[in-house]
């Protein structure tokens, strides 16, 4: 996937348009939307246990660097082997000797996020191993050779009719809109694999130091089944996904799953500390944690961009969003869509090959309200426009040669010719009887005028479901000066 | 690859020099939060409304020396012919029970997993017990051992999960302070809130993905 913004205006056009598309996301987002709602509107004072799960990730991060070698410790003192990837590249490249090690031909995928990041998926069966995502939706967008759309609910864009198809096309099932129907072909499918995979692969939902413990948290069965039934377990993790303590683990996950999907927990939360001991009957003999960089120390770096990093991709940010609303989540180009994939994106993929999406915004903040570890979305946002638009030499650190990616000599130019046109009383004042004069030529509604024939690109998009506002033939200043006591 | 756990860790630790730019008041702030929060009357009460709102069928009985007939009663009403429990000692009354029931086989979880697995799949309902329970969220905390492995609470369509009323606690939180973790941790804890579940499809709800259809909750005491 590639987040250009060339490709971007042109799928989220693409995206608007499609009415089927729209439906689907109108549909879905508003029923889970309502869902989260009720569930936080339960809790007393939910917006004070928000800023306890931010504190709660922010003090956790404050320690990262000791916390992850306490957690790597704790693991590998109980049988877990820890690897560190820098990059996608590394990551992929630790999973594929292990698989290649145990002579793995098929891997059974638990909804992972990290790998979604990696193409881990593509890399596995470049090298001859089968992968099975087993996450109803993964595995739906899996059989329609698509990425995700959606953080927590993959195959959110279609609906059952284009569901049923697929399993027709792909499965030879005969051809069903009925949802249980659906799920339950999936289940006899994804049995069979869970049964035959060497390997279980799955992300992480936090990691405790203190403990050892991965803890991961699911709905459908498949993250238990890929951790226990195959002979090895995998688990992958963004560096930021350490807490110091248990202790923290409850109030995460009181936030996490209502922000998600509404409930009040999620049906399994499972907690892997260990390999299978000697005289346990299941469990995986070998389990290995990857723990990915790409980028996160970079912005670890930085103490305003550093609050990214307290995201548990609960994808709440993204049902509110009223740009994601309508284009969905393909559109975005990154596997991280939504308003979060708007901060995490560029910063993860640069400034200039992603500096566009920070734009993709109304800053209406309502990811901020609905974040449950108060993300400030709207202001990383902003501070990325500014870095993606500032001169070169005033880009700050953090970003390098990055910053000023995006900048435009012309639109820098208007923005210098509208400062000193402000900074001027005269030319003020020459201005807004300029504009005034306009007026007269000026566009009147049903009327074409000269300024349909501006050749400007961005202004003829403008104008093709706008009016251009009329300036006032006497501006405010002469107005006033009319007035006896002015 | 050690490099690179040095090189991430370098660049973490430079980064760690920046201070947390917002004070932060979470130990007050938590404390004034459960400050506020109702109290739980009534954890039992509290556990079984939350076993109904996911749509866990449960029955309260007053002594394990009811466990048989209860669970006999499921066996029956649920159409179970194999059943499958761990080797444990309080389960003997009601293996006894089950191994006289009409039409139903009882296998013991006792070989190895792999060996077995097939018919670990084919057998239709697996009965554990259940370390602790959780009211606020309706909960099972399970903690698999030898005897009562992972699978059995995963594999087969039907779980019947049996657990005594004094094992409830109102939050996790409450069960984490009781110190039930302390020492050396457990290779896998699972906490069980209901049958196996998706929304994927439209967000419609799907009872039974890839784990239990059906989770049945015996209250003992």
């Amino acid at each position: 996937m590639k987040p250009d913004a060339a490709t971007f205006a042109r799928d989220a056009a693409r995206a608007v348009n499609d009415t089927v598309l729209r439906g689907n996301l109108n549909h879905a987002l508003g029923q889970i939307r309502e869902k989260r709602h009720a569930a936080m509107a339960a809790l007393t004072d939910s917006e004070d246990l928000q800023q306890i799960g931010s504190a709660i990730k922010q003090e956790s991060l404050a320690r990262l660097p000791e916390l992850l070698e306490q957690l790597e410790e704790n693991l590998t003192r109980r049988g877990i082997q820890v690897h560190w990837a820098e990059n996608a590249a590394e990551a992929n490249a630790a999973v594929l000797a292990i698989a290649q090690r145990r002579g793995v031909k098929l891997a059974v995928k638990g909804k992972t996020m990290v790998s979604e990041e990696t193409e881990l998926n593509e890399h596995l069966q470049a090298h001859g191993i089968e992968v099975v995502e087993t996450d109803l939706g993964e595995y739906i967008v899996q059989l329609a050779e698509q990425r995700p759309s959606h953080i927590i609910a993959p195959a959110i864009h279609m609906n059952r009719q284009e569901i049923g198809d697929l399993f027709h096309d792909k499965l030879g099932e005969a051809h069903t809109v009925d949802v249980q129907a659906m799920t339950a072909m999936a289940r006899r499918v994804l049995r069979e694999k869970f049964q035959q995979a060497d390997m279980g692969i799955t992300g992480v939902n936090f990691a405790v130091a203190e403990t050892g413990t991965l803890c991961l948290v699911e709905n459908e069965g498949n993250g238990r089944m890929s951790t226990t039934v195959p002979p090895v377990h995998v688990a992958m993790m963004g560096l930021e996904k350490v807490i110091a303590n248990l202790s923290d683990l409850p109030t995460l996950l009181r936030l996490l799953t209502r922000s998600a999907t509404g409930q009040v927990i999620s049906t399994y939360v499972n907690w892997i500390a260990s390999p299978r001991r000697p005289g346990e009957q299941d469990g995986p003999e070998e389990v290995h944690v990857i723990i990915l960089d790409n980028g996160r120390s970079a912005i670890y770096g930085d103490g305003e961009l550093r609050d990214t990093l307290n995201c548990v991709r609960c994808a709440a940010c993204l049902n509110i969003c009223p740009v994601y609303n309508r284009i969905g989540g393909h559109a975005y180009g990154s596997i991280y869509s939504g308003p979060i994939g708007k901060i995490l994106t560029p910063q993860m993929a640069g400034l200039g090959a992603a500096g566009h999406l920070a734009g993709a915004s109304t800053l209406c903040g309502a990811c901020f309200e609905v974040c449950p570890v108060k993300i400030p979305i709207p202001d990383l946002l902003l501070r990325l426009r500014q870095e993606a638009n500032a001169p070169s030499a005033a880009g700050r650190a953090v970003f390098g040669a990055q910053a000023g990616a995006m900048r435009s000599g012309t639109e820098a130019m208007v923005w210098k010719g509208w400062q000193v046109l402000h900074n001027s009383p005269a030319a003020y004042r020459a201005m807004t009887r300029l504009v005034a004069l306009a007026a007269a030529i000026g566009p009147r509604e049903g009327r074409r005028s000269l300024w349909d024939h501006v050749p400007l690109k961005a202004l003829r998009a403008w104008r093709r479901t706008r009016w251009l506002p009329r300036p006032a033939e006497r501006s405010l200043h002469r107005l006033l000066r009319g007035r006896p006591n002015a | 690859m050690s490099d690179t756990r040095e090189q991430i860790l370098q660049r973490l630790r430079n980064g760690s020099a920046t201070p947390l730019h917002r004070p932060n008041h979470r130990a007050e702030r938590e404390r004034e939060w459960w400050a506020r929060q109702p109290a739980m009357t009534d954890p039992a009460a509290r556990f079984l409304a939350e076993l109904d709102a996911v749509g866990t069928p449960h029955v309260e009985i007053p002594d394990w020396a009811a466990v048989p007939a209860a669970v006999g009663t499921w066996m029956a009403e649920y159409g179970v012919h194999s059943v499958m429990t761990g080797a444990v000692p309080a389960l003997d009354p009601l293996r006894q029970h089950l191994a006289g029931q009409h039409g139903v086989t009882l296998h013991t979880y006792t070989d190895g997993a792999l060996a077995q697995q097939e018919a670990l799949f084919s057998v239709d309902c697996g009965i554990t017990t259940v370390q602790a329970g959780i009211a606020e969220t309706g909960s099972l905390l399970l903690v698999p051992t030898a005897e009562q492995p992972r699978l059995l609470s995963l594999a087969m369509p039907i779980h019947v999960a049996l657990l005594e009323r004094r094992a409830l606690v109102p939050t996790l939180a409450q069960w984490l302070e009781n110190g039930e973790y302390r020492g050396e941790p457990p290779s896998n804890l699972v906490l069980i809130s209901g049958a196996s579940r998706t929304a994927d499809i439209e967000l419609i709800l799907s009872v039974g993905v890839h784990g239990p259809k059906v989770l049945l909750v015996a209250l003992i005491g």
